[in-house]
């Protein structure tokens, strides 16, 4: 009996410093943003925030606020980067994860699925581009766009996200591809080509494998900071992460940046959402074989 | 209703022989079984035949036609795979539509045709469902559903029950030929089990090693193997093999062996080769006899263990010669480990071989 409680407790424990994991900077991040300019300079830092005011998002997309005591709070000087950052992540992230998939599916279906001269070398390749620290690639790449006219752009950002992630998603998917039944053969019965038993029968199957690839190439380009610093900050490309970053070099204001960091939490977590129902599905495939 | 012929057909990889010269021919709606062990070839020959791998060598012909160059879906051919596969993200019915895409059926026949093959095969309540929510049985009906509804000229089956537990195997071997003898469609089925060929094909191909050992019947293979190949393989328990040297001695043909020496019954002296060269004598178990050791050139042996059946006993012993050998025999025979007993064998039904 009291060995059954601690287990219970334990159980409860880990579950309770988890969440708590999990939610507390997201929660700290949205009662900050929340905050009245009172409570936003208390020390230390009230748990609820009592007089929640939407100010701060109102703020960074440029709008004026008058609250009920009448005071107007101004909109952020960084509003316009700040959308601006939105739309360029938005337009980046879906390109790095839309090319990714083009690019990878097939890829790893046939690592996957078949053998042919030179496999080993190429599996070896995308093996050791996943290894390779992306940081270390930074400066030979920004030299390198210099010369090509694509720093500053979103263009020369997408390539530099598909270095990574093409490579790692590969590797991700190939052990994926290799557990699919084999219906090469029945495809073949049942008059499909060769790409039409890609397109019609193997891509449906691998719908579950799909949705993860594509979750982890949008949430990689979508969080991707370091590259885009040195290559889009302060230019017309430049992404979220680095208009946030805008409001740690100013007067420190901690209601604009927590709710700027709020939101660009927001699309990832939807397209998380959206693909996660796929993901679940992942044990229908995974079952049967 | 299609007959197929396999014409010098040869199959290599890199420096590998897998399947070498083979002549072989079907007639219609005959149920052929290409029985061998692993990697005999007989995938292969049927994968040449479904159109999956071309041969090096030789052609495939139905009706005559050399197929050679069609692929699979243009042969008309209808394939069962190992595992009962499924398209395992579709339903049963959009898995079985998946066979008539380019049948040009309007949907109002498509439907028909769909219900009728999986009312044959009594899977009509489970269209609805997707694999991985059916047991192993009907999976296999809903894939054998699925080639029916094709109305193809061949059936190809690639050891279909070797997935499913061995009582849902005994009912589905019987519903299979039932069904092929209905709509009288030449198949070929390829498995390793000589139990399934046996109770199963019209004509059973009996391949090693990508040879073909013999052609025939279930009765032929089973009573004259002409090879030792074939005769250890059919039949179970399998049959005993006694291993010597072929002499000539007192009047009569003999196989002596380290220990003992049989004689040979005088049918056999036709399948006699070299005076001097190592033969086999081949006796079933069922024909072997427990003699009361006075009998002369009967083989020594000791009793290693008893496997009772039920409706038969299995007796397996060490013969003198450093051999095993199973004996078959009636339940009410009592017989301990240990025990010491000569054997010999009913004469009309012993087979020799000389490779």
């Amino acid at each position: 009996m009291g060995r059954r409680l601690l287990r219970c407790a334990g159980y409860g424990f880990s579950v309770t410093v988890a969440v708590v994991w999990t939610i507390l900077p997201i929660y700290w991040t949205l009662k900050t943003a929340l905050f009245s300019p009172v409570e936003a300079v208390a020390f230390p830092a009230p748990i609820f925030p009592l007089h929640p005011h939407l100010a701060a998002f109102l703020n960074i997309f440029g709008f004026g606020f008058t609250d009920a005591n009448g005071q107007y709070f101004m909109p952020a000087g960084q509003a316009p980067q700040v959308i601006h950052g939105l739309v360029n992540s938005l337009i980046v992230a879906a390109a790095v994860t839309a090319i990714t998939l083009v690019i990878v599916v097939p890829l790893a279906y046939a690592f996957g699925r078949f053998s042919f001269r030179g496999k080993t070398a190429l599996l070896m390749a995308i093996l050791f581009s996943v290894a390779v620290p992306p940081v270390s690639t930074l400066i030979p790449f920004y030299i390198l766009f210099i010369q090509l006219g694509l720093t500053g752009t979103k263009f020369g950002l997408v390539i530099v996200n598909l270095t990574v992630t093409v490579p790692f998603v590969t590797w991700m998917l190939i052990g994926y591809f290799r557990n699919l039944p084999p219906v090469e053969r029945l495809a073949q019965i049942d008059g499909f080509s060769r790409l039409g038993t890609l397109l019609l029968v193997v891509i449906p199957m691998a719908r579950s494998g799909i949705a993860v690839a594509a979750v982890v190439s949008f949430l990689f380009a979508w969080n991707e900071f370091v590259f885009a610093t040195q290559l889009v900050n302060g230019t017309d490309a430049a992404t979220l992460p680095t208009a946030v970053s805008g409001f740690l070099f100013l007067q420190p204001q901690p209601g604009l940046l927590s709710a700027s960091l709020w939101i660009s939490i927001v699309p990832a977590a939807l397209v998380a959402y959206y693909l996660q129902r796929h993901i679940a599905s992942l044990g229908m495939v995974d079952a049967f074989y | 209703m299609t007959t197929i012929k396999l014409e010098a057909l040869r199959k290599v990889y890199g420096s590998e022989t897998v399947v070498e010269n083979t002549n072989l021919e079907f007639e219609s709606g005959n149920f052929v079984v290409f029985l061998g062990p692993s990697g005999c070839g007989k995938t292969t020959t049927l994968n040449m035949i479904a159109g999956f791998e071309s041969p090096t060598e030789g052609q495939v012909l139905f009706d005559g036609r050399a197929v050679n160059d069609l692929p699979p879906h243009a042969r008309n051919v209808a394939m069962v795979f190992q595992s009962a596969l499924l398209y395992p993200h579709l339903t049963a019915l959009a898995n079985i539509q998946m066979s008539l895409r380019h049948a040009g059926l309007s949907a109002d026949e498509t439907k028909a045709r769909i219900l009728s093959a999986a009312q044959f095969l009594k899977v009509d309540q489970l269209l609805a469902k997707k694999p991985s929510a059916l047991s192993g049985g009907e999976r296999q009906r809903v894939a054998l559903a699925k080639a029916i509804v094709r109305q193809p000229s061949v059936f190809l089956m690639d050891e279909p029950f070797s997935a499913l537990d061995a009582a849902l195997r005994n009912s589905l071997r019987a519903e299979l030929v039932h069904l092929q003898k209905a709509l009288g469609v030449t198949t070929v089925f390829v498995t390793h089990d000589q139990i399934e060929a046996m109770t199963m094909g019209d004509v059973i191909v009996v391949m090693n090693r990508g040879r073909v050992e013999q052609v025939g019947s279930p009765d032929e293979i089973y009573n004259k193997p002409n090879t030792r190949f074939v005769a250890g393989f059919i039949g179970s328990p399998a049959m005993n093999f006694i291993e010597g040297v072929l002499g000539e001695g007192e009047g009569s043909l003999q196989l002596r062996a380290k220990n003992s020496s049989v004689v040979l019954p005088e049918r056999l002296r036709d399948r006699a080769g070299e005076r001097g060269a190592t033969h086999w004598l081949g006796v079933r178990p069922q024909h072997m006899r427990i003699s009361d050791g006075a009998v002369g050139h009967s083989i020594p042996s000791e009793v290693w263990a008893v496997e009772r059946h039920g409706k038969e006993n299995v007796v397996i012993v060490q013969t003198i010669d450093g051999g095993s050998m199973r004996i078959l025999t009636t339940p009410d025979v009592n017989i301990s480990i240990g025990e010491k007993i000569a054997l010999t064998f009913d004469p009309d039904r012993a087979y020799l071989f000389s490779r």
